[in-house]
């Protein structure tokens, strides 16, 4: 079976032209098509690319207008009121000892999202390790010792087949590349080899997010604030899921 | 407090621990000790949610009790993906008995899951998947994995 999301070559660059005019951008991006989520790894990891951009179930066009948006203004993509999903977006401050699966119940029910259905625990799963990476990761890694509450934001568009899980941090420090090179290894090694075994993360959270996303965006102001967002489907059969085709942003701040 | 709830119970000269939550890092640390007398069945029907330091939990778990013989009952999908997903996730002295399959229908949003039995779904050699069946309220769902990927711990 072909891949439904696959667009060709005539149909992206139209949509690329449609969207980008004559602007030219100023990252290092690529659109493509038909790339395998540990090509699109590799090829961040080979030739430092900060965007790769693929038509999924989130469209090619969406996707380009989020790039054009963010390479005309990074800040605007750690602003919590931003919608990625042209949706409401709900935001739920948590501290660093809160309860995860409170904060995250509190998110979820503000938004719709049914936590009852076995379909969709991985959408719980995804926010758990977003959570966990600013509640426990951040802080570990900074040197800060008194910052704001982190938050937690989630957006559904039904119509689109999307939700977006995003979580901010104040500590600003994210290594997006080697965010990235844990999710490689687990693709490469598989997840038990690459599993870190000191107490602090078992490393496999970054997998676990890559695994179910459409859309992977990092973003990090050094020592400031850092923003991860998953794109995930939602409501859409196993099937298609499957074939979807990842986009991966980097955006520094 | 642990979020994963357990007891235990000796059923036919086997120790049966039933799981209840999630697994994560307040893995309860008595069932690192757990020293079953005989075989065990673990039914793990209501777990929940497996986070990436649950992961690790879980495969020290397994180490410890690598001697057992282990049954495995009424998996749900979020099990059976880490089964396919983290190699060594399960030990080969465990054997699945049943596991759930998801069927869903995209347009009214509506799930079952459906519990594959060892020797009535699957078995030494075989395995009959349904690629759709009847929900509650009498409407088709379709069969929610990707077969291929999904039934290939069977071959392990």
């Amino acid at each position: 079976m072909s891949n439904i999301f696959h667009l060709g070559k005539v149909e992206a660059d139209k949509q690329v032209t449609d969207v980008f005019g004559d602007s030219e951008l100023s990252c290092n991006y690529k659109v493509t098509d038909n790339m395998s989520a540990l090509d699109c790894l590799s090829l961040i990891r080979d030739r430092k690319v900060t965007h790769i951009v693929q038509n999924s179930i989130q469209g090619l066009t969406d996707k380009l207008q989020f790039l054009k948006a963010v390479d005309y203004k990074r800040e605007d993509y750690f602003d919590p009121n931003l919608s990625l999903l042209n949706t409401d977006v709900v935001c739920v401050p948590f501290t660093l000892t809160e309860d995860r699966s409170d904060v995250i119940q509190k998110a979820f029910s503000l938004a719709y999202l049914d936590l009852d259905m076995t379909k969709y625990q991985y959408l719980f799963q995804v926010a758990t390790e977003l959570v966990m990476n600013a509640q426990i990761d951040a802080p570990k890694i900074s040197q800060k010792t008194s910052v704001p509450n982190s938050m937690l934001i989630v957006e559904k568009n039904m119509a689109k087949g999307l939700v977006s899980i995003s979580t901010i941090d104040h500590y600003g420090s994210l290594d997006p590349y080697k965010m990235l090179e844990n999710i490689y290894a687990a693709h490469m090694h598989g997840f038990r080899d690459s599993m870190s075994k000191n107490s602090i993360g078992a490393g496999l959270g970054s997998a676990l997010i890559y695994e179910h996303v459409d859309s992977l965006i990092m973003g990090v102001v050094p020592d400031v604030m850092t923003r991860v967002s998953a794109v995930l489907p939602y409501g859409i059969s196993e099937k298609k899921i499957n074939q979807i085709q990842k986009s991966i942003h980097i955006i520094k701040g | 407090m642990s979020k994963l709830q357990f007891s235990t119970a000796q059923e036919n000269g086997k120790t049966v621990l039933t799981l209840i939550g999630q697994i994560d890092e307040s893995f309860p640390q008595e069932l690192h000790n757990l020293k079953p007398a005989g075989d065990m069945v673990i039914n793990m029907d209501q777990v929940k949610m497996i986070n990436s330091l649950g992961i690790r939990e879980w495969i020290k778990f397994m180490g410890s009790v690598s001697a057992t013989k282990i049954e495995f009952v009424k998996c749900p999908k979020i099990f059976i993906d880490q089964v396919n997903m983290v190699q060594g996730f399960i030990t080969p002295n465990c054997k699945i008995t049943s596991f759930y399959v998801p069927y869903f229908n995209e347009d009214s949003n509506v799930e079952k899951n459906v519990l594959y039995s060892f020797g009535k779904e699957f078995g030494d050699g075989f395995l009959n998947v349904a690629g759709s069946t009847k929900g509650d309220d009498g409407s088709e769902l379709d069969l929610d994995v990707v077969e291929q990927k999904y039934f290939k711990f069977l071959k392990n």
